[in-house]
């Protein structure tokens, strides 16, 4: 991980960088850590690791239209995560997973930005927010179209932590095996442009989430590439 | 002494239950469950079996820590004996705390025993 000095992208007095590979191996060693990556394809217990890595229970409340939920840090790490009511009403397997993924960002908040909260002045007027009112610091996550890069970096990063989370590599890996082929000159796996769908509706309902997270992890893991190059 | 939200999570996590996991064996809503843990809610008498056999408790367990003040018993009491009305004027006055009231009550040997 490198840091530099934020230079006002955000209200962090730090920004730091994350390789891609440095997120998953965080995010693996945090579940091996509390004993929930399983040995094989299933869904991860993402709420339970939650509670047993952060020492504190997901509350489900009414918030504002458009916020999907939010965490409070102090400086001892994540204080309290409270997650959007309408999507744990819902109850349908659409909504279930929305949650899945929504806890997974909180918790790569938890995982890669825990840090910039124990810094000394910061400026927390820029926490404060009018719709969700606490005057604790806390990072509020909004529904933003998937993809969408509005220059928060922190929100980008934790999404990066979502594949990670609740699709561990080696598990998908397993799953989408009989798919692959080894493909340019290196010998790179692939997943063939015709077997895209399946593959990730596979791991969809493998791993308990929904087909788009899916399908961006395995454009995470197995790029589309041009098969006559590497 | 526990308040029974807090019990609730205390027996969960010691089954090893997320709470939306919990909520999904009894057929509830995470926000329901999350509201029954942080006080905010009392669960009805079916739910409260549910609960109990979910958790591996008995619901004379769960019941004894009911957080919702005995209004109704209170208001009989005091009707029927005024010394029970000054008592519980004399507790708001003197702001007791309800740790003292539990202490006080753990101290006294149970009605009917010596």
């Amino acid at each position: 991980m490198k840091v530099r000095k934020s230079a006002g992208r955000g209200p962090f007095r730090e920004q730091p960088f994350f390789k891609p590979i440095e997120i998953e191996n965080i995010c693996e060693e945090a579940l091996r850590k509390v004993e929930l990556m399983p040995s094989s394809a299933e869904p991860i217990r993402i709420e339970r690791f939650i509670e047993k890595r952060f020492g504190l229970t997901p509350e489900y409340s009414a918030l504002p239209a458009g916020i999907l939920g939010y965490t409070i840090f102090g400086s001892n790490g994540p204080s309290a995560m409270v997650i959007a009511q309408m999507l744990a009403d819902a109850g349908t397997v659409v909504a279930e997973r929305r949650i899945n993924t929504t806890l997974a960002h909180e918790a790569g908040h938890c995982l890669l930005h825990s840090h910039l909260f124990a810094l000394a002045d910061m400026p927390l007027d820029l926490f404060r927010d009018e719709e969700v009112h606490t005057d604790k610091p806390k990072i509020l996550c909004r529904d933003v179209p998937v993809g969408a890069y509005d220059g928060k970096w922190w929100e980008f990063q934790a999404n990066a932590a979502i594949g990670p989370l609740l699709m561990p590599a080696g598990l998908v890996t397993e799953v989408v095996e009989g798919w692959l082929e080894r493909g340019g000159l290196l010998g790179i796996p692939q997943i063939p442009l015709t077997a895209r769908v399946a593959a990730a509706q596979a791991v969809s309902t493998q791993f308990d989430v929904n087909p788009v997270a899916a399908k961006i992890r395995l454009e995470q893991l197995f790029p589309k590439t041009n098969q006559t190059l590497l | 002494m526990e308040t029974f939200g807090a019990y609730i999570r205390f027996l969960r996590e010691k089954k090893d239950i997320s709470l939306r996991e919990l909520a999904r064996r009894l057929r509830a809503s995470a926000a329901f469950v999350s509201d029954i843990e942080l006080g905010r809610r009392y669960p009805s008498e079916d739910v409260l079996r549910h609960l109990a056999e979910e958790l591996g408790a008995t619901v004379e367990e769960l019941m004894k820590r009911d957080p919702r003040p005995p209004v109704e018993e209170m208001k009989r009491l005091a009707e029927s004996n005024p010394a029970f009305g000054l008592a519980f004027r004399t507790l708001l006055d003197k702001e007791v705390s309800a740790d003292d009231l539990l202490e006080l009550a753990k101290n006294r040997p149970t009605r009917g025993k010596p």
